[in-house]
């Protein structure tokens, strides 16, 4: 308990640097990360990340010990080589980009492991902690590290603060961004080239089977929050570094856990908690919304079908109608029934009696109300579609709920206020 | 020596496009004046939109050259605007109306400037001039075919530019929309734009168009409608491929060989 409060509190120096590292490795990977989304690359960035593998372990045998110039410059490299080589190969071959992708992830990432096993094998000293690489722990990295991952990680945020519009030109419409004369083959190698950087600094925290989710996930989450690209980007950053706070949290907490896969839940957590809470596109508020149209439906077809029983009265309020009559006029499930008969009684638009009801003066408005847009509806059909009579009845049922008063006072002007509708019903004013 | 003719708005001179090393422009050449609505038509896969993006130059052709007002093309792109295919771009890209024809104002030359007053009041103007105010937040995605093809529109009056490449305006877009597109165009040409536009709807290019350029793969005929909707052309145009050129195509395929030897990839010196 007490290293999550030292964590939290920043009582030592040093954790305040790996803070501050993890956190601009998450928002930057976040940040490149919406690019690759948008481009449709979300699987490019999977390949990248597991062919960095290779390059760390080519680094180390140059180095001979972790250093994080070389280590990154490895997966830099090796990184750059994978992404050419899938291009190469879909061009060149008759190969598709989701084979090319698939063979040139599994060929690096096995060369890395193979590399990966002969330097633990060496007896180095230095190597300890390079499987490290794997899973991620962004606890053991070092602060001398951290000035040069935290370094990249500013230059990506920069780059796309600085290219901000060109680069929104560029994914949307690469052919439109060539006819303005923008210089798209060199913006196209400088987003790869910070695609691939913020995975050679990603790997170190979340490792390399992992790290596409830091690049992919934070915008897929963001997605559902809005559609404007500017916020999208500030909201993906946001989720992304906060999931490298986090991983830096469980990492110095418990040493012994990997980073990459924490890192991952937290990710995972944010996707799906917009998948489900956000307004208008989540699915929680799609439930509920096709709830209110179910009961809409349910309580306007009541009160059509009560409306029959009142049209033809003088003062159609006094009419006390029996439940079983409305039942023997249109069928509705008890369960609905009863479910709709209360709707109707707390909105005040029926006053129930044991087995029988009335309509209250609004109840009465609003039964006349959906009558009138079904009948409208009906010899809108007949009248302009030219739909026979026999057939108009079922899509008018429909359409009496979604029409808005907008929309009924236009079907008034186009149809100049008929007084009855093809069956010779007369329609309520 | 000769002599430059100012009110030649596009000059291409001798174009071959190969995707594949199939041939799609063979040997493309003509010159379109100014202030002219022109339409390119042809069958499918005919090459009018690798010809409409070579003259903008969004393609390299494998031999040939484009001229805009008798300069090369990188010098006068200002003046150039570009309307893509609707359905090129993805619909579901974070933005709205207003974004994408702000992106009309944007050029090589001042990326990295934030939009001034009079940007914004041009994005404004053409976003209304399309009928598209009421939809000026609305994302992108969420409007219907003739809209998406209307933001299109505004963002290339939002490039004030001078000639108007226009690929397909009129696909898939309501009666409304078409109507609105056509106006526009009548009144971009009373004020002495150009407009190139795609067309495939055979019927109604002797309505919209002055000239015509009858492609399939190389030029069949152009001028005005008239002279060129002739039958012997439609025939030309429309009645089955070039069966040795075809054939040529394949073999080149085959056997990979270049389009073009070298020596003549380069655009010729004029003199």
């Amino acid at each position: 308990m007490n290293e999550v409060l030292d964590f939290l509190l920043l009582r030592e120096p040093n954790i305040l640097y790996v803070v501050i590292g993890t956190i601009l490795i998450g928002a930057s990977a976040g940040l490149i990360g919406t690019f690759a989304f948008l481009k449709k690359s979300s699987l490019l960035g999977d390949a990248i990340s597991h062919a960095a593998l290779p390059g760390v372990c080519i680094g180390f045998l140059f180095a001979q010990e972790k250093d994080p110039v070389f280590l990154l410059l490895g997966s830099f490299i090796s990184g750059w080589i994978a992404t050419y080589l899938v291009e190469w190969i879909t061009i060149h071959s008759k190969l598709k980009k989701d084979t090319a992708i698939a063979v040139i992830l599994s060929f690096f990432f096995g060369i890395g492991i193979f590399l990966l096993t002969i330097i633990q094998g060496s007896g180095m000293a230095a190597q300890s902690g390079l499987n490290t690489f794997l899973v991620g722990k962004a606890a053991a990295i070092q602060t001398s590290d951290l000035l040069v991952f935290g370094g990249v990680a500013l230059l990506i945020i920069l780059f796309v603060v600085i290219y901000y519009q060109p680069l929104k030109i560029l994914v949307f419409n690469r052919d439109y961004a060539l006819s303005i004369g923008l210089p798209v083959k060199t913006m196209e190698f400088l987003l790869n080239s910070a695609i691939v950087m913020a995975i050679a600094v990603g790997i170190q925290a979340v490792g390399v089977i992992l790290m596409a989710a830091l690049l992919i996930t934070p915008a897929a989450a963001a997605r559902f929050w809005s559609y404007r690209l500017s916020k999208l980007l500030i909201i993906a950053a946001g989720i992304g570094g906060f999931s490298g706070w986090f991983g830096a949290l469980v990492s110095y907490t418990a040493p012994n856990m990997p980073t990459g896969p924490w890192i991952v839940t937290v990710l995972s957590v944010f996707a799906m908690g917009s998948a489900f809470l956000a307004p208008k596109s989540g699915m929680i508020s799609r439930i509920k919304m096709g709830r209110e149209n179910a009961n809409k439906i349910l309580v306007e077809n009541i009160l059509k079908t009560i409306y029959l029983f009142c049209e033809k009265e003088a003062n159609p309020l006094t009419r006390s109608i029996l439940y079983t009559d409305i039942l023997e006029q249109r069928f509705f499930t008890p369960n609905n029934f009863s479910k709709g008969l209360r709707w109707l009684d707390k909105k005040h638009m029926i006053i129930l009696d044991k087995n029988s009801l009335k309509l209250t003066e609004q109840g009465y408005e609003e039964s006349k109300r959906v009558v009138r847009l079904h009948r409208l509806w009906e010899v809108y059909l007949y009248e302009k579609m030219n739909l026979a009579a026999d057939h108009i009845h079922p899509n008018a049922e429909t359409m009496e709920h979604v029409l808005t008063p907008d929309l009924e006072k236009l079907l008034l002007k186009e149809l100049d206020h008929p007084m009855s509708d093809p069956h010779q019903s007369k329609i309520p004013k | 020596m000769t002599v430059k003719n100012p009110s030649i708005a596009v000059e291409a001179h001798n174009i071959t496009v190969a995707y594949d090393r199939q041939p799609v422009l063979w040997e493309v050449d003509f010159e379109m004046p100014a202030g002219k609505l022109i339409g390119i038509i042809g069958p499918n896969g005919s090459g009018k939109t690798t010809l409409v993006k070579t003259l903008m130059g969004v393609l390299t052709p494998d031999s040939g050259y484009v001229e805009i007002f008798n300069e090369p093309l990188h010098e006068v792109r200002s003046k150039i605007a570009y309307v893509p295919q609707r359905e090129s771009v993805d619909w579901d890209f974070p933005a709205s109306v207003y974004d994408v024809v702000m992106m009309g104002r944007f050029s090589a030359k001042k990326l990295f400037q934030r939009p001034s007053k009079q940007d914004k009041l041009v994005v404004r103007q053409s976003i209304e001039k399309v009928g598209l105010t009421p939809f000026i937040r609305r994302q992108i995605g969420q409007l219907s075919g003739g809209q998406q093809q209307r933001v299109f529109l505004a963002r290339s009056l939002a490039q004030e530019a001078d000639i108007y490449f226009m690929d397909e305006p009129f696909v898939g877009v309501d009666a409304a929309t078409e109507t609105a597109i056509l106006t526009l165009m009548l009144t971009m040409k009373d004020q002495g734009k150009t407009l190139i536009i795609v067309h495939h709807d055979l019927q109604t290019v002797s309505e919209y168009f002055d000239e015509v350029l009858l492609l399939n793969t190389r030029v069949i005929d152009y001028g005005p409608v008239e002279t060129v909707l002739t039958d012997a052309n439609l025939k030309a145009a429309y009645g089955g491929q070039l069966n040795v050129l075809s054939k040529v195509g394949e073999l080149m395929k085959q056997s990979e060989f270049p389009v073009r030897e070298k020596e003549f990839k380069n655009r010729t010196v004029k003199k």
